[in-house]
């Protein structure tokens, strides 16, 4: 499994932490295109910050990198990386490339 | 009831902090304490890390230790506190960014890295140290009153942050007890301070450890946000 793979595997276990406190019909997709914010987010702000710390947590015990996601340069980006599971396991694979590599 | 629970005590090497060991520990609690120094004497129930609280790596670090070995934190009481009386004019820039790092980041490290841990849960009890010196607008205590106020702050906003996470976040606000913080005070200033409570005497650990106990119990869940002076300030 490369990174990238070993990151949406981390995504999806900490999706299935959130999904076990959701009712059935708001259950988080795992799938690349699952939309986490924007104009009909599927999660509510508890939620998401939920979310955001179990994948941090997720990638530490995975890589043992201590990542911090909602970092200022996210905040800051013309596009949010927290749009889709996509953009955040891109997002997250920079950050550990950096992190890995100076 | 807290037996049982988790709990994590800042500033454990000495006074109020080592107290606090000892209490909580002999109630069946699984007490975690950092200070920088070794903890003195022995302590069932005890797990002693020697940090800097305003060192975030470092306290990122005993954080996943917790998580590893007791997998939760049920409670939180960030007593670790330095404090320096002089007069604005005469105090050196290097002291106040002493006091604020260790009173306000060190508290607000520790708050933001127990509340990750407690929200997985849904639970988490947080009871900062306050001090008489923000109400009294005491002279001579400028910085440290201001880091004070300052954890107040953050108290009352963390309060309605964590409050869906099922967090409560509480101070205590405690009058001179006579242990190490205060030990380069003169004897007259604090009388003069002591004059000016309701109740005119020194507090005891004792008045500090009411508040915290009620504070982390289980069933004060509705009560958040809020700052106890003790001594009628």
């Amino acid at each position: 499994m490369n990174s990238s793979e070993n990151v949406l595997t981390a995504i999806y276990r900490a999706v299935d932490c959130i999904n076990a406190e959701l009712p059935p019909d708001r259950q988080l997709r795992k799938t690349p295109d699952t939309r986490l914010v924007g104009p009909q987010p599927v999660l509510d702000s508890l939620h998401l910050v939920s979310l955001l710390i179990m994948i941090e947590r997720e990638l530490e015990d995975t890589f043992g990198l201590a990542l911090t996601l909602a970092n200022e340069r996210a905040l800051s980006m013309h596009e949010s990386p927290f749009r889709t599971i996509e953009s955040l396991a891109n997002y997250i694979d920079i950050l550990i490339n950096e992190a890995q590599n100076g | 009831m807290v037996e049982n629970k988790v709990v994590l005590v800042s500033g454990t090497s000495k006074g109020i902090g080592h107290a606090l060991v000892e209490h909580y520990a002999g109630q069946g609690c699984q007490v975690i304490g950092c200070s920088r120094s070794p903890f003195q004497g022995e302590s069932q129930n005890y797990r002693h890390y020697c940090l800097d609280v305003a060192d975030e790596s470092a306290v990122k670090d005993m954080f996943v230790q917790i998580r590893k070995n007791e997998r939760r934190l049920d409670v939180l009481i960030n007593n670790a506190g330095i404090a320096s009386m002089n007069h604005s004019l005469l105090t050196p820039i290097t002291t106040v960014k002493k006091i604020i790092e260790t009173n306000f980041i060190g508290t607000f490290l520790l708050c933001r890295e127990a509340a990750r841990l407690m929200q997985s849960h849904r639970y988490g009890r947080i009871a900062n140290f306050a001090t008489v010196a923000v109400p009294l607008k005491l002279e001579g205590e400028a910085v440290y009153a201001a880091s004070k106020a300052a954890v107040i702050c953050l108290t009352q906003i963390l309060a309605r942050e964590f409050a869906e996470f099922g967090i409560t976040v509480n101070a205590v606000g405690p009058t001179p007890i006579k242990t190490d913080l205060i030990r380069g005070v003169a004897p007259e200033k604090l009388d003069v301070l002591i004059s000016r409570q309701a109740i005119k005497r020194y507090g005891e650990i004792r008045d500090v450890i009411r508040v915290l106990d009620f504070f982390i119990d289980p069933a004060s869940d509705f009560v958040t946000g809020q700052v106890i002076f003790l001594g009628g300030v």
